[in-house]
């Protein structure tokens, strides 16, 4: 199924380390729910993947569990061990030991033009001028730890003995939230059997590494305050073109509001006061 | 050699990147039958929800964004510029395209952030979709974005400033709070009326008239650039207070130390409404 495939390559984009703390944002007045969940997939308006697996605590006392990515997720995406809680006013999801499937078996044509133009790259290291190279994405809006030298040599020689089996690989993938602060931990990520992972470090809260790509965006610590007072950090969020589709990887949500009793039929609610502004220090030009 | 190194790393990231693209097309052009889901025929619950039919995506690329320095004369114009609205405002969580209608032909996009975070007022609904304020020429200008893009707020509060006493009204939950004399826009540059919004809140140390500058969404309707900017009207203070209450300004709304102390607490995207009473 294609829809396995692009849950499991969904987590591919995390080539690198991060470390992101959020600002602040809303979170309501008691009984809240908090909630986690490992992966979740919507197209076309319609639940791809539901959020699995999951957890939740309506009451203050701390929920947990665990579990795998589920099957249909893959069969790309193989291992992920899942540890997920959720108590009072705070969740967490860690997950482990991922791993993003074959290559050669999911390569898709443009992607494999490329891999030959990466591996061309790393054939022609030691003489290539560097003015022959494309600069294919232009500027990141992420801080891109650059390998050392004997990394990026390791990474190619990989790369050019074909020597890799999996698109990725994740140690660690850490999303929390307490209250309305959030943090997002990607470590041990590498891409491609690289022996040097991309480090991204200091990354803004709903950072995107893709703003003017008009097929997809790609979302790092994505933040939003629910109808419901809710604090919700995903670390990872792909999105089609205007929302068509969207996957999300590791989520949790705090401080969500509670309707007060089962089967009553639920008011609209309206959504949380808007923030007060924080003043930008800059240029702003005006009619005087 | 590091040179060589950001552009393999650039590289690897752009693989991922595009694996992720084409997994994804395929994932929305295809249900779990194999069928070509934009061919499908339309029912009426589809209609109901507001599921449109597919129409490619729009190019991020080739649209304009819609900040204060951007003209977009293609964008559908506020049709009832005084009118209020429940305090709803939304701020895109990434970079949308804006449509003519729900559905329709994307005609610029609108980024995250121009002066911060971007807050737009929304001023109409449909299912799935939200008509929002635009921060660009002309005044009155207006799209339509899809809300799962975006975050909603409420704000509570609503500016009002009246060109004819040449004052400026605070609301709160439907409450004044507060009226200031103000100085507005002489004959020669007024202030646009109509409605339009906070936009930003901005420490500017390149002027000296105001400790705070709070650019609003439109635009003089006179001056088409003013002091290298595109003639963005804001409201800031003044230091000297024999102003207020007169027409004065070339096109923006110079307001007492009170009454900005009380503005920089509004929500951007807070609706400003100007009329001539």
């Amino acid at each position: 199924m294609r829809h396995d495939s692009i849950a499991a390559t969904v987590v591919a984009v995390m080539v690198g380390s991060a470390l992101l703390v959020a600002t602040p944002g809303a979170s309501s007045a008691a009984p809240t729910r908090s909630s986690a969940y490992g992966i979740a997939v919507n197209a076309g308006g319609q639940e791809v993947v539901p959020p699995s697996p999951s957890v939740e605590s309506t009451d203050g006392s701390t929920q947990s569990t665990g579990g795998e990515i589920p099957p249909e997720a893959g069969p790309l995406l193989s291992g992920g061990v899942l540890e997920l809680s959720a108590g009072d006013d705070e969740a967490r999801v860690s997950v482990t030991n991922l791993t993003i499937g074959n290559l050669a078996a999911s390569l898709p044509p443009e992607l494999r033009e490329q891999l030959d133009q990466l591996q061309a790259a790393c054939a022609g290291l030691e003489q290539a001028p560097v003015e022959e190279l494309p600069d294919i994405l232009g500027e990141l809006p992420v801080v891109v730890e650059q390998p050392t030298e004997e990394e990026l040599i390791e990474f190619c020689n990989g790369l050019l003995d074909g020597d890799f089996a999996n698109l990725a690989t994740i140690d660690t993938l850490q999303v929390a939230c307490t209250g309305d602060i959030g943090t997002v931990t990607v470590l041990g990520a590498s891409a491609l059997g690289s022996g040097a992972p991309l480090d991204l470090e200091n990354v803004e809260p709903n950072t995107e590494l893709f703003p003017d790509n008009p097929l997809l965006s790609v979302t790092l610590n994505r933040q939003s305050n629910g109808p419901r007072g809710g604090f919700t950090v995903d670390g990872l969020v792909v999105s089609l073109g205007e929302g068509e589709a969207e996957a999300v990887v590791a989520s949790t949500t705090c401080g969500e509001g509670i309707p007060q009793a089962a089967g009553d039929s639920e008011e609209p609610t309206e959504p949380p006061i808007a923030p007060a502004p924080t003043p930008q220090v800059g240029s702003a030009p005006v009619t005087g | 050699m590091s040179r060589i190194m950001t552009l393999i790393s650039k590289t690897l990231v752009l693989l991922v990147a595009m694996a992720l693209a084409v997994a994804t097309v395929l994932l929305v052009v295809s249900d779990s039958d194999g069928r070509d889901r934009s061919t499908r025929e339309r029912t009426p619950a589809d209609r109901q929800l507001g599921n449109e039919p597919a129409r490619a995506p729009a190019d991020l690329r080739r649209l304009v964004a819609a900040t204060t320095a951007a003209s977009l004369p293609a964008a559908p114009a506020d049709a009832t510029p005084q009118a209020t609205t429940d305090g709803l405002v939304v701020r895109p969580l990434r970079v949308l395209p804006l449509y003519d209608k729900p559905a329709g032909r994307a005609f610029a996009k609108m980024p995250p952030q121009q002066f911060g975070d971007t807050w737009l007022p929304v001023i109409g609904q449909r299912s799935g979709w939200v008509r929002v304020l635009l921060p660009s020429r002309p005044n009155g200008a207006t799209g339509w974005l899809r809300e799962s893009g975006v975050e909603l707020r409420t704000s509570p509060y609503l500016v009002r400033v009246h060109l004819g006493s040449r004052t400026l009204e605070i609301n709160y939950e439907g409450g004044s709070i507060g009226s200031w004399p103000v100085a507005v826009g002489s004959p020669d540059t007024p202030t646009p009326t109509g409605r339009t919004f906070l936009l930003g809140s901005v420490l500017d140390d390149a002027q000296s008239f105001s400790p705070i500058i709070l650019p609003l969404g439109s635009h003089s309707d006179t001056l088409d650039t003013y002091g290298g900017g595109p003639g963005t009207v804001a409201l800031h203070g003044w230091p000297e207070a024999s102003v207020f209450g007169s027409a004065i300004s070339h096109g923006c709304i110079r307001v007492p130390a009170d009454a900005l102390d009380r503005l920089t607490q509004v929500p951007l995207g807070t609706l400003v409404i100007v009329d001539n009473s």
